[in-house]
């Protein structure tokens, strides 16, 4: 069995949105979806509602929703919520993707001998502990 | 003795009675992580009625760098990069400086930014100083964005309420 190694070049690479050829409502939706938290859990995304907010027909809605869910770019769970595929904030921003692939690949920080011994005070702290100050 | 203690309150100058001081609102970051983008300070995009070229502009700036630097970028370039005609992406890019989302560092140059109330790459106390110094406009939705459709006239759009950003002087 061949082990691949990872390749953060290769394994962080996302398609930019503006070549999916998204069209504005999907747009819309994926911004919504953003702003009302669905990047960091899923959410409850009410149809009606949205369709009121964005100013979209429902069924415009729902054909957005399943175009990004077969895009990948939302992931909807078995209780019908939407999350945002994390790799999209990997996509838009090009920093956080540099950070990540440079994380995957840096040493593992482990702490030292030094790290596990006590604290070490400074000689004026020592003093003060040793002296008794009568009250 | 012991040391005064200063009570300050709040006053109408106009009757003089002590006005009780607003509830502090709760910041929208809530805890729950960082995000790039300056939500919940500005209109929402989606309420701007942006096209899918002006959507896709915003991308290219996005993931190009021009999230805390202007980048040069011509309709001509930009037209090859997201597949769309050179009139369009001319329009794209003429529409959203008009909306304050994209700047320009004079009204002649083929050069664009996005805004820094609401994009930033790098740390807070840079997006402060960016703002200061470009004092970029805020996102003021235009005839387009306020057109409602035939089945909405009805209901007046909810007026969204306007907040400083980072770095931004009160107007």
């Amino acid at each position: 069995m061949t082990v691949h190694a990872f390749d953060p070049d290769a394994e962080f690479v996302v398609p930019p949105l503006y070549k999916l050829k998204l069209t504005a409502a999907q747009r819309c939706m994926l911004d919504w979806i953003e702003r009302n938290g669905g990047l960091f859990a899923a959410i409850t995304v009410p149809v009606e509602d949205v369709a009121e907010d964005v100013e979209l027909a429902e069924s415009t809605v729902y054909e957005a929703l399943a175009r990004l869910t077969a895009l990948g770019l939302l992931v909807r769970d078995k209780a019908g919520e939407y999350r945002i595929n994390a790799r999209y904030v990997l996509s838009s921003n090009p920093a956080l993707r540099q950070l990540f692939a440079a994380a995957m690949v840096d040493p593992l920080i482990t702490p030292d001998t030094r790290a596990e011994a006590p604290r070490k005070v400074s000689n004026a702290d020592a003093r003060r502990r040793r002296t008794i100050r009568p009250v | 003795m012991p040391a005064r203690k200063r009570r300050l309150v709040l006053v109408d100058e106009e009757t003089g009675e002590v006005v009780d001081p607003k509830p502090r609102v709760p910041h929208d970051f809530e805890g729950k992580g960082y995000t790039l983008q300056s939500v919940g300070a500005e209109t929402p995009l989606y309420k701007l009625k942006l096209s899918g070229a002006e959507w896709d502009t915003l991308d290219y700036l996005r993931e190009n760098g021009g999230a805390n630097a202007y980048i040069r970028l011509t309709p001509e370039d930009l037209a090859t990069e997201i597949s769309a005609n050179e009139s369009t992406c001319k329009k794209a890019l003429s529409r959203l400086t008009r909306l304050g989302i994209l700047l320009k560092p004079s009204p002649r140059a083929a050069a664009y930014q996005l805004t820094p109330l609401r994009y930033w790459e790098g740390a807070g106390s840079t997006q402060v100083t960016a703002t200061k110094r470009l004092a970029p406009p805020r996102i003021a939705p235009d005839d387009k964005a306020k057109a409602r459709t035939a089945a909405k006239k009805t209901a007046p759009p909810e007026p969204t309420p306007l907040r400083r950003a980072a770095g931004e002087k009160s107007r």
